[in-house]
C-alpha cells in the first residue's frame, strides 16, 4: 500500500492557440500562463498515438525540429470567467452619474446561495465552484479599488445603487431582495446636483416568471437616501452584466450577474430627459438579423457596445408575449442578454509564441508540448493540407471536442454513476480541472445558476484536450482526441498518408474542401454537425466520395460556429431527444446561424441518409463483439471480409470496454432514410441494460428499454454504394476505433477497415 | 417555523427514501453481493441491477470515485470533496485492478448499509449523503 502523492498542483504551465487547424505556410500563436515555474521549455511535436496503456502502441509523439525549441519565461495571468458587455464610451458620457436616470430589467437566476435540487440530464445537485454571487453588477462603472463610479447591483440579492462622493461609497439598497427566476424592473434616478437619490424595484408580470403573477407576493418598493452631487468618477468603463478589474494590466469581469438584463437605458434628467444611451439587445447591426458579439445602442449617441466571454443571447426579454420562437422575427421580444458569472468565451492572454508552419509541414496532428517542473502539457493544433494533397482525409470532430471541452460532470452528478453502470475512474487532469474551474465548462453540463451551457471555445485551456487524457465514463478507454489518434495511428501503420481537416474547416469551406478527396474519414465520435457540414458530405458521396464512418453518435446534433468569432462553437438544445439539459422554450434558436437546436434526425436530416444508420442507445459497461450477417457474404461486400472467417466474431477484444461495438452506438433504421441498397453487415453481440434505448426513439414510456430487451439496442455495421460510384462504410459504433491495435493490428476490426480503406481509395466505382 | 418549498421537497424524497430502503433490505442479499463479485462491469440479474442502480445514484458529495495513478494504474478509491485538493480525497490503498477497486466501492457501501441496519434496524437515506453510497 502506498499513499498516492498529491497531484492536483502538478500541472504549472497551460496554453491553448488561437487556431485549431492551419495550413502549411500560415501562423498559429500560442498563449501560455504559468503558474510558479520562472520559465517552461517548449516545442512541436507530431502525435501518433494517444492511449499511454500497455495494452496498445502506447503514448507516441516525435519532435518536430523548429524555432519553438526553447526555454521561455514563465508569467502568470488570469484566466477570469463572467461575462459582460462593455460599452464603448470614448467621451465619458456615462461617467458621471449626475441627474441620471437608469432603467434595466432584470431576470435573476442566482441572486444568493440557495441553488437547490438535482438539475439537468444527470442530476447535477452540487457545483464544483463555490458560490461568489454575493456582489453581481447589472451596470455600472464602478472601481472598488478606489471606490469610484456608480454601479446598480444586487448585494446578497438586494438592488443596491453604489455611487462615490469624494471617494466614499455610498449605496442605497431595497428593503426585499429578489426572487430568483422572475423579472423585475429597477429604475434608479440621481439628482442634478444635491438631491434625493432614488430607487424604485417593481416586479413585472410575464408568462416566463417561475410563479404566476397570483402567487408570487411580489410588490413594488422604493428607497431613497440624500446625495451631496459629489460624484467622485471612476475611470473604468460601463459594463453590462459585471464591473471592470484590473488585472496584470488587463481589465477582467468582477462582480458578474447571473441572469438576464434587458430593456437598458440612461437619460439626463437636466438635459429634457435626452437619451445618454438605450440600448437593444434583440436588434442585430447584421443584415442575417444574427445576434452575435455586437451590442446597438439605439440612441443618438452611439454607446455601442461589445460582449465578453460569451453571454447568451437570443433570450426572452421583459416584454416577451410567449408566442414567437424566433429572436429574428420579434427583436423588441428578445431584448435580453443572459449572463453568468462562469462564463468564459477567451482567456486573452498575451502571445507567448508565434510559429510559422513550415510550407513543407506534413498534413497531421501536432501540439505545442509545453513542460515546467517536469510536466507536460500538450496544446494541439491540425495541420492541414500541404501543396501535395493526398486522396483520404481524416475529419477529426472538433466540434464534439469542444462541446466536450473541460467536462467535469463526474464530479458534480449524481446520476453520473448510475448512467455509466460503474464508478467513474478520474485522473490527474481532472484534479487539475478541478482546480482550475476558471478553465470553463463543457455543453453538458450547467452554468452555477442552473442554465444549461450552450457555448464552447478553445480560446482557453482544454484539459480534456490532452493526447493521453482518458473520461472519466470510459473505464480506461479512449474519447475524443485520443481516441481519434487510433485512427491516425493505424492509417500510419497502413501506409495510408492523410490529411487532417476538422469540423470548423469543413464548416467554413464547405464542399470544396473535400471535392478532391476520394476517401473522407471520421473520428470516432462526430456528433455536432453543422448544416454546412452534413450538405458537405452529402454532396461528396452524391459525386462518388466514399465516407468511412468508424464512430458512433454521428451526425447527431445541430451545432453552429460564431461567423465573426469561429473559435466558439455554439450548441442549444431542444426539448426532444437525448440531451444533457434543455434550453427554455423560445431560446433554442441558434444567434450564430438561426438554426433551429436540436437533432438533425428531427429536422429532415437524419443520419441514416447518409452514413445508413442513426443512433440507437450509450451505455458505459461492458462493450462487445459484432457477429456477420447475411449480407456480409454478398459478394458485393466481399472485399470487406478478405482474410476473415465466415464464423469469425469481430472484435471481440479492445481498449474500450473490451470490443468494437458500445460506448454509443447505431443502428441500421431504414425508416428513417438508409438508402435501400445498404447492406448490414454485422449487427453487435449482447449487451447489457445499461445500454438504454435513446429517447429520441421513445414517444411514451414503455418498460423494457435495456439491451437485453429492446431489439433496437444494438450497434449495426453497414455498407451502401451509391449510384454515383461512390458510398459509405460504418461502424455505428464509437469503441470501434479502441480495437484496430489489438494484437499489432493483426486482428479482424483493422482488417476490414484497411480493407475498406483500399477499395475505398481506388477510383473503381464502389458497387 | 415555516415550513419552506425545500422542506416539503426534502419530505417527500425522505419517504421515498424509505419505501426503498425497506425494499433494499430485502433485496439486497448475498447473491447481489456474488453477482458484483464475479463482474462489477456485467451484472444482467434484474434485482441485483436495482440494488446497483439505488447504490450508485446518491448524492454527489461525498461519493467515491475511483482514481488512476499512471498509464496502468494502480487505483485508489477517492471521495469527493469540495474544498480539497482537486476537490477529492484520494484513499491510500491502491488496487492493481480497477475491477477491483470497483469492487472495494461496492464493499464499502455494502458495509455503510449493513451497519446502518445495525445502527437503526432500518436505512436511512439521509445517512448515505456523505457515504455516498
Amino acid at each position: 500500500m502506498n499513499a498516492p502523492a498529491d497531484v492536483s498542483g502538478s500541472q504549472t504551465v497551460f496554453g491553448y492557440t488561437n487556431r485549431l487547424s492551419v495550413l502549411p505556410g500560415e501562423e498559429v500563436s500560442l498563449h501560455v500562463s504559468c503558474e510558479g515555474p520562472v520559465t517552461y521549455q517548449a516545442c512541436v511535436v507530431q502525435l501518433h498515438h494517444g492511449f499511454d496503456g500497455s495494452a496498445g502502441p502506447g503514448f507516441l509523439e516525435t519532435v518536430v525540429p523548429t524555432r519553438v525549441d526553447g526555454v521561455y519565461p514563465g508569467y502568470t495571468y488570469r484566466c477570469q470567467p463572467g461575462s459582460y458587455v462593455e460599452i464603448d464610451d470614448p467621451s465619458g458620457l456615462t461617467s458621471n452619474p449626475d441627474g441620471f436616470l437608469i432603467r434595466a430589467a432584470i431576470f435573476p437566476t442566482l441572486p444568493r446561495n440557495d441553488r437547490s435540487g438535482t438539475l439537468g440530464a444527470y442530476r447535477i445537485s452540487q457545483s464544483s465552484v463555490a458560490f461568489q454571487g454575493q456582489h453581481q453588477s447589472v451596470l455600472g462603472t464602478w472601481d472598488s479599488a478606489t471606490k469610484t463610479g456608480w454601479a446598480l447591483t444586487l448585494e446578497d440579492g438586494y438592488p443596491t445603487f453604489m455611487w462615490s462622493e469624494g471617494g466614499e461609497p455610498r449605496t442605497v439598497r431595497v428593503a426585499t431582495g429578489v426572487t430568483s427566476h422572475h423579472w423585475y424592473e429597477l429604475v434608479v434616478e440621481t439628482p442634478a446636483g444635491r438631491g434625493s437619490v432614488s430607487l424604485t424595484c417593481t416586479p413585472i408580470p410575464h408568462g416566463m416568471n417561475r410563479v404566476a403573477p397570483a402567487a408570487d407576493g411580489l410588490h413594488p418598493e422604493e428607497v431613497r437616501a440624500e446625495a451631496t452631487g459629489a460624484w467622485a468618477v471612476s475611470a473604468m468603463p460601463l459594463r453590462i452584466g459585471a464591473l471592470a478589474a484590473l488585472s496584470e494590466e488587463r481589465l477582467v469581469a468582477s462582480a458578474a450577474f447571473n441572469g438576464k438584463i434587458g430593456g437598458v437605458s440612461i437619460r439626463r434628467q437636466a438635459e429634457g430627459s435626452a437619451w445618454i444611451a438605450r440600448w437593444h439587445f434583440g436588434r442585430s447591426g447584421r443584415a442575417d438579423g444574427l445576434l452575435l458579439s455586437s451590442v446597438l445602442d439605439e440612441s443618438p449617441n452611439g454607446l455601442h457596445g461589445r460582449c465578453y466571454n460569451g453571454p447568451v443571447r437570443g433570450v426572452t426579454g421583459p416584454t416577451f408575449q410567449g408566442v414567437v420562437e424566433d429572436f429574428r422575427t420579434a427583436p423588441d421580444q428578445f431584448d435580453a442578454i443572459h449572463f453568468h458569472d462562469d462564463d468564459i468565451e477567451d482567456a486573452r492572454w498575451p502571445i507567448a509564441i508565434t510559429f510559422d508552419v513550415p510550407v513543407d509541414m506534413q498534413s497531421g496532428v501536432y501540439a505545442f508540448r509545453l513542460t515546467a517542473d517536469g510536466v507536460d502539457h500538450h496544446v494541439p493544433f491540425f495541420v492541414g493540407k500541404g501543396s501535395r494533397r493526398n486522396d483520404v482525409a481524416l475529419l477529426f470532430p472538433t466540434g464534439t471536442y469542444l462541446a466536450y471541452a473541460n467536462d467535469r460532470i463526474a464530479f458534480e452528478a449524481d446520476s453520473m454513476e448510475m448512467l455509466l453502470g460503474h464508478t467513474p475512474i478520474v485522473h490527474a487532469e481532472d484534479l487539475v480541472l478541478q482546480d482550475h474551474l476558471e478553465f470553463g465548462r463543457s455543453c453538458y453540463e450547467i452554468h452555477n445558476d442552473g442554465s444549461g451551457v450552450v457555448f464552447s471555445s478553445f480560446k482557453r485551456p482544454l484539459i480534456t484536450m490532452q493526447p493521453r487524457y482518458r473520461a472519466s465514463f470510459m473505464s480506461e478507454g479512449t474519447w475524443g482526441l485520443p481516441a481519434d489518434l487510433s485512427i491516425t495511428h493505424w492509417l500510419e501503420t497502413a501506409g495510408c498518408d492523410f490529411d487532417a481537416i476538422t469540423d470548423q474547416d469543413l464548416d467554413r469551406e464547405g464542399f470544396e474542401l473535400i471535392s478532391n478527396y476520394r476517401v473522407v474519414i471520421t473520428g470516432s465520435h462526430p456528433e455536432y454537425m453543422t448544416r454546412t457540414e452534413l450538405d458537405a458530405l452529402e454532396e461528396f458521396t452524391a459525386r462518388g466520395g466514399r465516407l468511412m464512418y468508424l464512430g458512433g453518435n454521428g451526425f447527431y446534433a445541430t451545432t453552429s460556429y460564431d461567423p465573426d468569432s469561429p473559435h466558439v462553437v455554439e450548441i442549444r438544445r431542444a426539448d426532444g431527444g437525448t440531451r444533457p439539459h434543455q434550453s427554455p422554450f423560445a431560446e433554442r434558436r441558434h444567434v450564430t446561424s438561426g438554426e433551429s437546436a436540436g437533432l438533425w434526425r428531427n429536422k429532415g436530416k437524419a443520419p441514416e441518409r447518409l452514413v445508413g444508420v442513426g443512433m440507437s442507445a450509450q451505455g458505459f459497461d461492458r462493450c462487445t463483439y459484432y457477429e456477420r450477417l447475411e449480407d456480409s457474404f454478398d459478394a458485393r461486400a466481399a472485399f470487406i471480409f478478405e482474410g476473415v472467417g465466415p464464423d469469425e466474431r469481430l472484435g471481440d477484444f479492445g481498449i474500450i470496454g473490451g470490443g468494437a461495438a458500445g460506448s454509443e452506438i447505431d443502428f441500421y433504421n431504414p425508416v428513417l432514410g438508409t438508402p435501400p441498397g445498404t447492406l448490414v453487415l454485422a449487427t453487435s453481440g449482447p449487451l447489457s441494460d445499461t445500454y438504454l434505448l435513446v429517447a429520441e426513439e421513445l414517444y411514451e414510456q414503455l418498460p423494457g428499454l435495456g439491451g437485453t430487451e429492446q431489439p433496437s439496442v444494438r450497434s449495426d455495421v453497414v455498407y451502401g454504394a451509391l449510384d454515383s460510384g461512390g458510398g459509405f462504410f460504418s461502424v455505428g459504433s464509437i469503441a470501434w476505433t479502441g480495437s484496430l491495435a489489438y494484437n499489432a493490428y493483426e486482428n479482424n476490426i483493422a482488417r476490414v477497415t484497411t480493407n475498406v480503406l483500399r477499395r475505398f481509395r481506388d477510383p473503381e466505382p464502389l458497387k | 417555523m415555516t415550513r419552506t418549498a425545500t422542506d416539503r421537497a426534502a419530505e417527500l424524497l425522505a419517504t421515498f427514501a424509505r419505501r426503498s430502503a425497506a425494499r433494499m433490505q430485502s433485496e439486497f442479499t448475498e447473491r447481489v453481493v456474488e453477482l458484483h463479485d464475479v463482474d462489477p462491469l456485467r451484472v444482467m440479474d434484474d434485482g441485483a441491477n436495482r440494488v446497483l442502480r439505488i447504490l450508485r445514484s446518491q448524492p454527489i458529495s461525498g461519493k467515491h470515485l475511483i482514481y488512476c495513478m499512471g498509464p496502468d494504474g494502480p487505483w485508489s478509491l477517492a471521495r469527493v470533496t469540495h474544498g480539497a485538493p482537486g476537490n477529492l480525497v484520494i484513499l491510500p490503498e491502491t488496487f492493481d485492478d480497477y475491477e477491483d477497486a470497483m469492487r472495494a466501492v461496492f464493499r464499502a457501501r455494502r458495509a455503510h448499509f449493513l451497519e446502518s441496519l445495525a445502527h437503526t434496524g432500518t436505512e436511512d437515506h439521509s445517512s448515505h449523503r456523505n457515504e455516498g453510497s
